[in-house]
């Protein structure tokens, strides 16, 4: 089937156009030597229908039958909302009265039951393979897709203090994988102290600019004698740094500019902070935030979703308020997502009715998505009595990811070279999208 | 774009491929079962009986032919090296399938197969018209080769008494030099450590396998034996006996298929991770059969220690594991594009398969190891990737592939030996500046490679330097290890890396303390610049950088000031960054 008998210089350039792609992706400045601090050209016309995302992801597992999927075997106890018929768990009290705005899909069917191999599985879609091709997260996508060439901060960011116990950790998942590092997400594990080395040496701006423009005369007789992309990148990638500690759009990263009475609305706990960073985040275009809420591995009876609800409920309904205030719900897309959810199976054996055990469970479970322009109010899917299988509309990894493209506007058709000269579309096919919500 | 930069022949892979179930697509087609509550929950892949081997795969020995006219003189700029006698090229066309690689008839020593990697490489070029940089100069190689063989930056003293020698045989009694001393093992354990040990274990102490991997490779054990050890170890997990850490986890072992896909991409340079779950789309050989063949050879391991002990370790049982624990469906193990042994159902099959894998029967083994050393240090293997062999991506040089394969063969696996003839060679000893305007320039040799500093090459560079401290290397390494593998020839660190080296407090105090002692010692300015410039970039400055420098620091005070920004301005620069 192969025409030519050796087709390795094609079989090169394919592997190589990743090289390509990267520089290209760092915009038209790349190819001027000279001035590599001055800053890129400017912002090109900013399209009018940008959108974001924030990924609410509860490490651990959030247990649909004590959030959006209340059974007979619930701990909690379900209310009413502010949509008619739609019932979640009385732990939700406030994010219950903003239930228009939500589309909760119950029939959540998934392929992986370990925590770190579930992340994977949820952030790209794919399952993990040891020593196999790495796959990029949807943020990594989204940076790639949304992300504008000459933005000054990175298009990812995933926000979260590392876990003390159980569960999937921070940015686990959340990977660039074969999309290279300028897609790699910059973490934050403390929203309060922003983001790390972002300050100058000794604070000082203009010793900076003082050394970097030696640099850039050393760099000139270097760039002279040699070229290659690497030299190339090095020297982009430097001016991306720079140019993000000379930005304004930075000064989201600072959260003691925000007024105490928001952070107070959000729950000032850092879960809440985290909550408020992203909608700083947002407010100033970056396209994709992770906020990692830990320690939902509950796995016999509800302790820890007891303790955790409270500031979940308050730092999510509090997030939908302040971007609907601020006019951007509806370009803003929350998702709220685990690795899998709990309890199922437990309810169908011998000792059905006793068990507390509420384990890991990836058959059926629930998710959300909130604003973004979706059609919120509506429930999606349908699990039997006891949650543990989906009786009507599963929804597939890659179906709950082409929906989030959908929604975001990102073709998930396109297809990427996954560094080994094999084609990866960004979703795999047979998707179903969940044209309801949209 | 992409469509102008597709080729035709990789347009019919794409449309191949978009045609195939790639594993995703497959997974996420339907839901497929997975034990419900396993903390571990395996992919289950299902994978159809194996299919006879195919008988000619492996093909026979063609007797060697004549050594061919000797090469004609390298241009003029490089130093004229006495041509000698080189082996017999096999075969003129690049081969269909992989040929067995029996020990060299013509045993060379290093120099001779330096010479003869040079008229490989140097036909190529002919035959394309490329013209070669010239070699690189003193300062070039020193850091080269230090990178290379040491994964790290020379200090002033080495530096200054490699520069300021007049030996004109000093570059060979260099790389003498550093193949004896320790560092070279601790740098090729290192490295071995990372293609095997992939991430962290949890509650595994894979401390052990490194120390043991840095012993075997400063003791130059020869590759066979210690790739043998690395598939067949059995027994308690001791400091004597760690070759199975790599297959363990902390309550089991990894699963057939990952112990595949590492075996197999590390020890035989084949990657087929993807025929675990289609037939591989774009390399005919591999079927699913040929995986789970592969597969089988792994499926009896138990991480108990002998006897029931409890221990930790690893041994074979008489069965294959539980279903649920085991993606690939149990086949007859059978060798990769071969035949199939036969077995006894209570013996260990691993000792059987680490014999083949490590006989010339295999066609695999010592071109994998071959064009990965060559690989390390160009940058790109002779067949790349690395572990990318197969037919339909033939190495570039498949004679130079093939005389690397038997020299090492006929050298008993000496890696020293062929790390020796390639830092030997002219093609590795050339400038990395550009020949000419074309881009294939690196990929023919024309020119080395400029390739970035590995997280671990640019960490203990600051470690010589004394501005981070030892202890910190897990942590910085990991933070710089971005992207999903080791590709020194792309630039991979992204703003966070950057903010890091440029603003970082910890590497700021370093530097300061570096100057102090600097500027305590009294020493006249231009001495210090040019401590500076050789402890960073293992040269000393051009006149012009010496005129650029002391224009800035007579603008600046105090010197310590000074010489700190110079310094923060070197250890940032491209030329640092990367290994040219």
């Amino acid at each position: 089937m192969f025409g030519t008998r050796n087709p390795h210089p094609d079989y090169a350039r394919a592997l190589a156009r990743r090289d390509f792609l990267k520089l290209a992706a760092l915009g038209a400045a790349g190819s001027s030597m000279s001035g590599w601090l001055e800053p890129l050209a400017s912002a090109a016309a900013q399209e009018g229908k940008h959108k974001s995302c924030i990924v609410l992801w509860l490490a651990g597992g959030l247990c649909q039958l004590e959030s959006f999927d209340l059974k007979e075997y619930s701990f909690f106890k379900p209310i009413e909302t502010s949509v008619p018929g739609i019932q979640v768990s009385d732990h939700l009290p406030k994010l219950a009265k903003l239930m228009q705005h939500a589309a909760v899909i119950r029939s959540m069917c998934t392929l992986e039951a370990e925590h770190s191999r579930a992340a994977y599985h949820m952030h790209t879609g794919g399952r993990p393979i040891a020593g196999g091709t790495v796959l990029p997260s949807i943020g990594s996508i989204a940076s790639m897709e949304l992300g504008k060439p000459d933005y000054p901060l990175p298009n990812y960011v995933v926000i979260g203090a590392p876990l003390t116990n159980g569960g999937s950790r921070v940015g686990e998942g959340a990977h660039a994988g074969f999309l290279g590092a300028r897609h790699e997400p910059l973490l934050i594990k403390k929203p309060t102290r922003g983001v790390e080395n972002l300050a100058p040496v000794a604070n000082d701006l203009k010793l900076f600019d003082q050394r970097a423009g030696l640099l850039n005369q050393v760099e000139q007789g270097f760039y002279k004698n040699y070229q290659a992309p690497t030299a190339e990148a090095h020297r982009i990638t430097l001016q991306r740094a720079s140019q993000m500690m000379h930005s304004k759009e930075a000064k989201a990263y600072d959260l003691s500019l925000e007024p105490a009475s928001v952070r107070e609305a959000y729950g000032k706990n850092g879960y809440g902070d985290g909550c408020v960073l992203a909608r700083r985040l947002v407010e100033v275009r970056v396209p994709f935030v992770e906020v990692s809420m830990p320690e939902w591995d509950n796995h016999s009876g509800c302790g820890y979703h007891k303790q955790n609800m409270p500031a979940f409920d308050t730092a999510l309904s509090a997030l939908i308020s302040d971007l609907k205030d601020r006019g951007l719900l509806d370009s803003t897309l929350v998702v709220v997502m685990s690795e899998f959810g709990r309890g199922g199976v437990n309810h169908v054996g011998p000792d059905a009715k006793s068990s507390e055990n509420r384990n890991h469970w990836h058959k059926a479970w629930s998710t959300a998505l909130i604003g973004g322009g979706i059609k919120g109010g509506q429930v999606i899917g349908k699990t039997d009595k006891k949650a543990a299988t989906v009786e009507d509309r599963p929804v597939t990894p890659a179906d709950f990811f082409a929906t989030i493209c959908k929604v975001l506007g990102i073709d998930y058709t396109k297809e990427n070279n996954d560094g080994r000269g094999r084609p990866m579309r960004i979703v795999d096919k047979g998707e179903k999208p969940i044209l309801e919500v949209l | 774009m992409t469509a102008v930069l597709l080729g035709g022949a990789i347009a019919l892979v794409e449309f191949a491929i978009r045609e195939a179930a790639l594993p995703v697509a497959s997974a996420a087609a339907g839901i497929e079962e997975t034990s419900p509550i396993a903390e571990s929950a395996p992919s289950s892949v299902e994978t159809k009986p194996a299919v006879a081997p195919k008988a000619n795969e492996v093909q026979a020995v063609e007797p060697p032919r004549e050594p061919e006219q000797t090469p004609p003189p390298a241009v003029p700029i490089e130093k004229a090296a006495p041509v000698a006698p080189v082996p017999a090229p096999r075969n003129e066309a690049p081969p269909e399938k992989f040929q067995p690689v029996p020990p060299a008839g013509d045993q060379l020593d290093a120099q001779a197969l330096a010479r003869f990697i040079d008229s490989e490489v140097r036909k190529k070029l002919d035959s394309t018209q490329l013209k070669s940089a010239p070699l690189a100069d003193d300062a070039e190689f020193l850091r080269r080769v230090y990178l290379d063989l040491h994964g790290i930056i020379p200090t002033v003293a080495q530096a200054t008494a490699f520069l300021d020698s007049k030996a004109p045989d000093k570059r060979a009694k260099l790389i003498d030099e550093l193949l004896e001393s320790e560092h070279y093992g601790r740098n090729f354990g290192d490295i071995w450590f990372r293609l095997l040990v992939n991430g962290p274990r949890e509650k595994i102490p894979v401390g052990l396998l490194r120390t043991w991997l840095v012993k075997q490779f400063n003791a130059n054990r020869p590759w066979d034996q210690l790739a043998s050890d690395l598939i067949a170890a059995t027994g308690p997990v001791m400091a004597d006996n760690p070759a199975m850490i790599y297959m363990l986890r902390a309550n089991t072992t990894l699963n057939s298929s990952e112990i595949t896909n590492i075996v197999t991409s590390r020890l035989l340079g084949v990657n087929i991770q993807c025929a675990q779950c289609h037939n591989h789309p774009y390399v005919e050989s591999w079927k699913k059969a040929d995986y789970a063949g592969m597969a089988a050879f792994f499926t009896r391991l138990s991480r108990n220690g002998p006897g029931g002990s409890g221990g930790m370790g690893l041994i074979d049982k008489a069965k294959p594991r539980s279903k649920s624990a085991e993606p690939v469906k149990e086949v007859p193990a059978k060798f990769l594009g071969g035949e199939q042994p036969k077995i006894d159902s209570d013996q260990s099959v691993r000792p059987t398969f680490a014999a083949w894998a490590t006989s010339p029967k295999n066609p695999y083994f010592a071109r994998a190891i071959a064009n990965r050393t060559w690989g390390h240090f160009f940058g790109r293997g002779l067949v790349n990737p690395i572990d990318g062999m197969s037919e339909i991506n033939p190495p570039t040089h498949p004679q130079l592939l093939q005389g690397l394969g038997e020299q090492l063969v006929a050298n008993g696996f000496d890696l020293k030996f062929l790390a020796r003839a390639i830092c030997n060679s002219q093609a590795y000893q050339r400038s990395s500046k550009a020949a000419d305007g074309r881009d294939d320039s690196d990929r023919l040799y024309a020119r080395m490679a400029m390739r970035v500093l590995t997280p671990e090459q640019l960490f203990d560079s600051f470690a010589a330097l004394s501005v981070v401290k030892a202890e910190g290397r897990n942590e910085f390494t990991q933070f710089f290890r971005t992207g999903d593998e080791d590709s020194v020839t792309e630039y991979e660190r992204g703003i966070p890396q950057l903010l890091r080296l440029i603003n970082s407090p910890l590497l700021e105090t370093g530097r300061q303390d570096i100057v102090k002692k600097l500027l305590a010692a009294g020493r006249p300015p231009a001495e210090l610049l040019d401590q500076l410039y050789l402890s960073v970039l293992a040269r000393r400055p051009t006149p012009q950088e010496r005129a650029q420098m002391a224009a800035y620091l007579k603008q600046t005070a105090p010197p310590a000031k000074g010489y700190g920004d110079v310094l923060w301005v070197l250890m940032n620069s491209s030329e640092f960054s990367l290994n040219h």
